[in-house]
């Protein structure tokens, strides 16, 4: 029987079984229904809408989600039993991955030093949210922009987590859009903040709804211009629906699809590289933005083939590959034949499809198939690897990691993201910006209560009377 | 990439006048190379019984492309641009303008003229053969010998042992609607029926001739062709066999190819060209000259 | 080729083209041909082309060295290669001075397929549109007239699937109404009822989206054009980018019935074929797809690509024998099923049935344009 869905309306579970639904099959065969977007779900969202989340303070904020993510940390949690079920059976994880992904959500929601350095890094202040700061002349505070809509991506269950964490800290309401191919996310999340407190403005400052990607009605287009701002995750397609949807004040956080490498220096042991490397690619099945999908490898490349294949095999018996699709294993066995047509070495899994790794010449690569599958270029010097990068790329990983600090200028104008140490891919550090920006800025607007004249700017050693100045013709005087 | 243009420069139309109103519509391919030995004889095609000029235009820019000057014609009372309808026709009126084009030909150019002939305008061209001075020499391609057994594997019925009023009034032969009756009253009146007529012609004369077999023909038997063509012993006779082919040669490009080969190998023979493979315009310039000369025989087409 | 001097006379033998271009030109159907002798003759053809193309073309037979050193003991098992290489490393057994042209692939994805393909490769490829037209119907020159959703030829260039279209003109009179790139609908309706006025049967070809588009402008200009059974509509080429406005086949098939009055469901038909193939396969009357006795047309499994029966979906590879400029032994990306046996119209032999496009990385979360990524070599 199929699992039974309901939208989440202004944190409240909206149970509808008489209106049309719509039947979603999952990766693993399995199947899903949830109610057909429709005019009245805008109309129950509108008509409910309470939340505030202004008079929160931070600290409220904070300390919620923490007890939230305590809740995550249980593995009695029935919430967090249940995601898990419904990652393996629904989305084919392996028990290992889905156990781990409600883990990194315990994490996140648990991390209250990192929610505050967060909001300091990127707003400036860990008060301004709640207080006027004293910046220079000014005294600024930071406002929720209001209304956010977050159309997530099912390829990374975390990143709609991490969208969502940001709009509340800020303080913002949320309409979460789930991904097709992951349905239980976003509503696991609403639902663990109602499990704590169904009346607080936080779980009431949540809707979770859906509509597919052929939907042609103009009900998702209604709901992209309630949204101040748009936060957009997943593939091209994602990205155009937002930058078409979105109405002319409407900011976009658009995080589209990128790609990621990797960079090994010699005189490392390749145990270790591989190890590392082996992460980077078997995490999210190499789904995510941040998973290696190239790899160069600074003199001798044979040896640490050898090496990551060792590493993949072993990664794979204890984080074994989720479920693949026809159509995704077809273009694992297929890039495999292509490296044979190219001449290219090759060394995959006994298992069809588990892992394969090709070396060819650097830079040239065909359709990259994903799922556990990379390519090893030889390399002379680590600058070699300058002339692959590009804007698509958000991460590069490298080993050692102090091999960053001869490329990394070079690597950031060529329009790199992040660079980390190889296998870190996964772990956002606090201060590090995100495809190229700090998000938080985006979700809030900065209001300035200047100084009144009497408090004299840097150089001007005068209280400011501009009526004076002009009477007395004296502007010219006072410039620097 | 070779272009796409036709080789529109050296075409030319133009239109025969043959007594009373009727006018022929030849085209002209001058060639597009010089042959480098000095001028050779010009080549005027006679296409087969339901081919209209465009049909040859491959053979054309084959044989132009060697050198030649190429001229083609659709007959009198046949499909194509000349006057009359297909209804009328007759292998005598086939004949008038195999010979008006082939005497304006030789006029024109002050100059003998090879002639190629297919099928039934190959039976045509054996008796032209005899008749004039000016055809230099003959390459026929499945041509016919035996008009009365051709016809009736053709049409399935052996029409000429019918009496006059027996015959219906139209006869449809690979798809085109012929008037029986003054059809077959030619053939007789004027000898066409049977290989023995063929063979006196052939006997008569003297030029040289190649004939080009399609080796699975069901409509030409080719002993008899042999039977004919050897009776002139005098003659330089050339039997090229295509094996692979059947009557309808143009159908198939890959054959057709071979025989355009062929015919130029054949005419460059005749012009002591023997020791020079043909060249071959690409197939890009093939389809861009049938195109060509197709729109323009579809555009002047007047439900002919 | 043989000379045979006697007496005098020269005579000389050869052969002006082989089987399987008797087969392909042949005037009676090779669809109309049992289902074992199809069979055989594909296995014959495959065979040769197998053997010639590992002497023909280094990369190809680099490739099927490296495949288990080359040991095939059915046509099924002759090793085919993803098309995408058609992007990449193009294979090549003609010398480059009998490449009439590098045919390009439309190219929706940005990096194109190119093709080369010598005379004889493109003969035979007119060659099985005229054969498999013959399961439409057997149209004499005069008796049909097309009209081409597509450019002509001279403005199709190197583009392969419009060029396609654009040969079909020296089959049958033909007027093509997309000019400078544009779709003249008007032209279209013109020349539709023109040629309704004067030929007894008209041909309207072209992509499924501009016969669609056709379709609406004659509903916006309240245009009525009652054919019965005089018109056919040949799709070919599928819905491409225009992905948005597809409608299924049923309801496509259902909407050209009533726009144009027509008499039967026969009379709309759709026609296969890609850049990588130099063979177009159409649809019977029954709408499945009959492959010519020159091509085989299997599934593989998406594990290993082995080879499956008849019947299961899988990842399709085609072996055409009718290319001898490049070995068309491809492994295509796209998912469907073959069957064999006789058909609901009467006729035997293999059907191929394409169900859709493999999906690939583009629809991850994060998908990547392949023209950035790949760096000339």
């Amino acid at each position: 029987m199929d699992k039974q869905i309901d939208f989440i309306v202004n944190g409240e579970r909206l149970v509808e079984r008489q209106v049309p639904r719509r039947r979603i099959v999952c990766r693993t065969g399995a199947a899903v229904e949830l109610p057909l977007l429709a005019k009245h779900h805008a109309e129950a969202w509108r008509e409910s809408r309470t939340a505030d989340l202004s008079s929160l303070r931070l600290s409220d904020i904070v300390a919620f989600l923490y007890n939230v993510g305590q809740n995550w940390k249980s593995r009695e949690y029935a919430r967090r039993r249940v995601y898990i079920q419904d990652l393996v059976a629904y989305l084919g994880y392996s028990q290992k991955m889905a156990e781990w992904e409600a883990n990194w959500i315990a994490m996140l929601l648990s991390s209250q030093a990192a929610m505050y350095d967060a909001v300091a890094i990127e707003l400036g202040d860990r008060h301004i949210l709640d207080a006027w700061i004293k910046r220079e002349e000014s005294e600024v505070r930071a406002f929720p922009k209001g209304q956010t809509l977050h159309v997530c991506a099912g390829n990374v269950p975390m990143s709609c987590v991490v969208s969502i964490v940001r709009a509340l800290l800020t303080k913002n309401t949320c309409v979460i859009k789930a991904s097709s191919d992951d349905l239980f996310t976003p509503y696991a999340l609403a639902g663990s903040l109602m499990d704590v407190d169904s009346s607080s403005p936080l779980a009431r400052a949540l809707t979770v709804v859906h509509w597919s990607r052929d939907d042609d009605s103009e009900e998702p287009a209604k709901w992209a211009a309630q949204a101040d701002v748009i936060c957009a995750w997943g593939a091209d397609e994602a990205m155009t629906w937002a930058h078409t949807h979105r109405q002319g004040e409407t900011d976009l956080l658009a995080f589209g699809p990128k790609r990621s490498l990797a960079l090994i220096c010699p005189d490392v042991p390749w145990d270790d590289a591989a190890e590392k490397l082996a992460f980077s690619i078997c995490a999210y099945d190499q789904r995510a933005c941040f998973s290696t999908q190239q790899v160069f490898v600074v003199g001798d490349s044979e040896g640490f083939i050898q090496a990551l294949g060792q590493a993949l095999e072993r990664l794979g018996r204890f984080f074994p590959k989720g479920v693949h699709r026809f159509d995704e294993i077809a273009s694992h066995a297929i890039a495999q034949r292509e490296a044979v047509f190219l001449g290219h070495d090759m060394v995959s899994s006994q298992q069809p499809a588990e892992w394969t790794i090709v070396r060819t010449p650097a830079g040239r690569v065909p359709r990259h198939p994903l799922g556990r599958f990379i390519y090893v270029h030889a390399i002379d010097r680590p600058q070699d690897v300058l002339p692959h990068l590009n804007a698509d790329v958000q991460t590069l990983g490298v080993h050692p990691w102090s091999s960053a600090l001869s490329i990394r200028d070079a690597a950031g104008h060529a329009g790199v993201s992040r660079i980390v140490e190889l296998g870190m891919n996964n772990i956002f550090r606090v201060g590090g910006a995100h495809d190229g920006r700090y998000p938080m800025q985006r979700l809030v607007r900065y209001v300035s209560n200047e100084m009144p004249s009497e408090v004299y700017p840097k150089q001007v050693a005068i209280e400011i009377n501009q009526y004076r100045f002009a009477e007395e013709n004296r502007f010219v005087e006072f410039i620097p | 990439m070779s272009s796409l243009k036709a080789a529109e420069s050296g075409f030319s139309r133009l239109r025969l006048p043959v007594g009373g109103d009727a006018e022929i519509e030849l085209w002209r391919q001058s060639p597009l190379k010089v042959s480098g030995i000095g001028d050779m004889m010009p080549v005027v095609v006679a296409g087969g019984f339901g081919k209209r000029m465009n049909h040859g235009a491959g053979l054309a820019l084959y044989l132009a492309g060697n050198g030649f000057d190429v001229y083609r014609y659709d007959t009198l009372d046949h499909v194509g641009l000349s006057s009359g309808c297909m209804l009328d026709f007759t292998m005598t009126r086939g004949l008038l303008s195999m010979r008006t084009v082939v005497d304006w030909v030789s006029r024109e150019t002050g100059s003998k003229v090879h002639v190629v002939a297919g099928s039934l305008s190959a039976r045509m061209a054996y008796r032209l053969l005899a008749e004039s001075d000016v055809v230099a020499n003959l390459i026929t391609i499945v041509g016919v010998v035996n008009l009365g057994a051709t016809l009736a594997r053709v049409l399935g019925h052996d029409y000429a042992a019918e009496s006059h009023e027996s015959l219906p009034e139209v006869m449809t032969v690979e798809g085109h609607e012929v008037r029986a009756r003054p059809f077959w009253v030619d053939v007789h009146e004027n000898k066409w029926l049977g290989k023995e007529p063929c063979r006196d012609e052939l006997l008569r004369s003297h030029q040289p001739v190649t004939a080009i077999l399609a080796k699975d023909d069901l409509w030409v038997d080719q002993g008899e062709v042999r039977d004919v063509l050897t009776a002139q012993s005098r003659r330089q006779l050339g039997i090229v066999s295509l094996g692979g082919a059947v009557h309808d040669l143009g159908r198939n490009m890959v054959a057709a190819r071979n025989l355009y080969i062929t015919v130029c190998s054949a005419a460059m023979g005749f012009e002591g060209r023997t020791a020079t493979e043909p060249e071959e315009p690409s197939f890009q310039m093939v389809v861009a000259q049938s195109l060509y000369e197709t729109r323009m025989q579809r555009a002047g087409i007047a439900g002919n | 080729m043989m000379n045979d001097v006697r007496g005098g006379i020269i005579e000389r033998e050869f052969n002006a083209c082989g089987a399987l271009d008797s087969i392909m030109f042949s005037e009676t159907s090779c669809f109309d041909l049992s289902g074992s002798e199809q069979q055989r003759m594909r296995a014959d053809l495959a065979w040769e082309a197998f053997e010639y193309h590992r002497r023909a073309c280094g990369d190809y037979a680099s490739y099927v060295e490296r495949l288990d050193g080359g040991a095939v003991s059915e046509i099924a098992q002759i090793p085919v290669y993803p098309v995408s290489m058609f992007k990449m490393r193009p294979p090549c057994s003609a010398d480059e001075g009998s490449v009439e042209a590098w045919y390009q692939s439309s190219g929706t994805s940005g990096l194109k397929s190119k093709v080369p393909r010598d005379r004889l490769t493109l003969q035979r490829l007119l060659g099985s549109v005229r054969t498999g037209l013959h399961l439409v119907d057997n149209w004499s020159e005069d008796d049909l007239a097309i009209i081409n959703l597509g450019p002509e030829l001279s403005e199709a260039g190197e583009v392969w699937f419009p060029y396609v279209m654009g040969l079909v003109e020296l089959l049958y009179p033909t007027v093509s109404v997309v000019r400078n790139g544009k779709l003249d609908t008007d032209l279209a309706i013109r020349s539709m009822r023109d040629a309704l006025d004067h030929r007894k049967h008209v041909g309207l070809v072209g992509p499924p989206y501009f016969v669609q588009r056709l379709m609406q402008a004659l509903a916006q200009q309240g245009v009525v054009m009652s054919a019965k059974e005089r018109l056919t509509v040949l799709t070919a080429g599928g819905w491409k980018r225009h992905t948005g406005a597809a409608v299924a086949r049923h309801e496509f098939m259902a909407n050209v019935l009533a726009c144009f009055d027509l008499s039967s469901p026969a009379q709309v038909r759709d026609a296969f074929n890609q850049v990588e193939l130099n063979s177009v396969i159409f649809e019977c009357s029954n709408h499945q797809k009959h492959v010519p006795p020159w091509v085989y047309v299997g599934t593989c499994d998406p594990y290993r690509l082995v080879p499956q029966d008849a019947g299961v979906e899988g990842v399709l590879f085609y072996l055409d024998a009718s290319a001898t400029s490049y070995p068309a032994f491809i492994l295509s990306d796209d998912i469907g099923t073959v069957r064999e046996g006789r058909c609901a119209c009467g006729r035997e032999g293999l059907r191929v049935e394409v169900s859709r496009r493999l999906e690939t990385r583009d629809s991850h979360g994060c998908a990547l344009r392949m023209e950035k990524l790949y760096v000339e070599p």
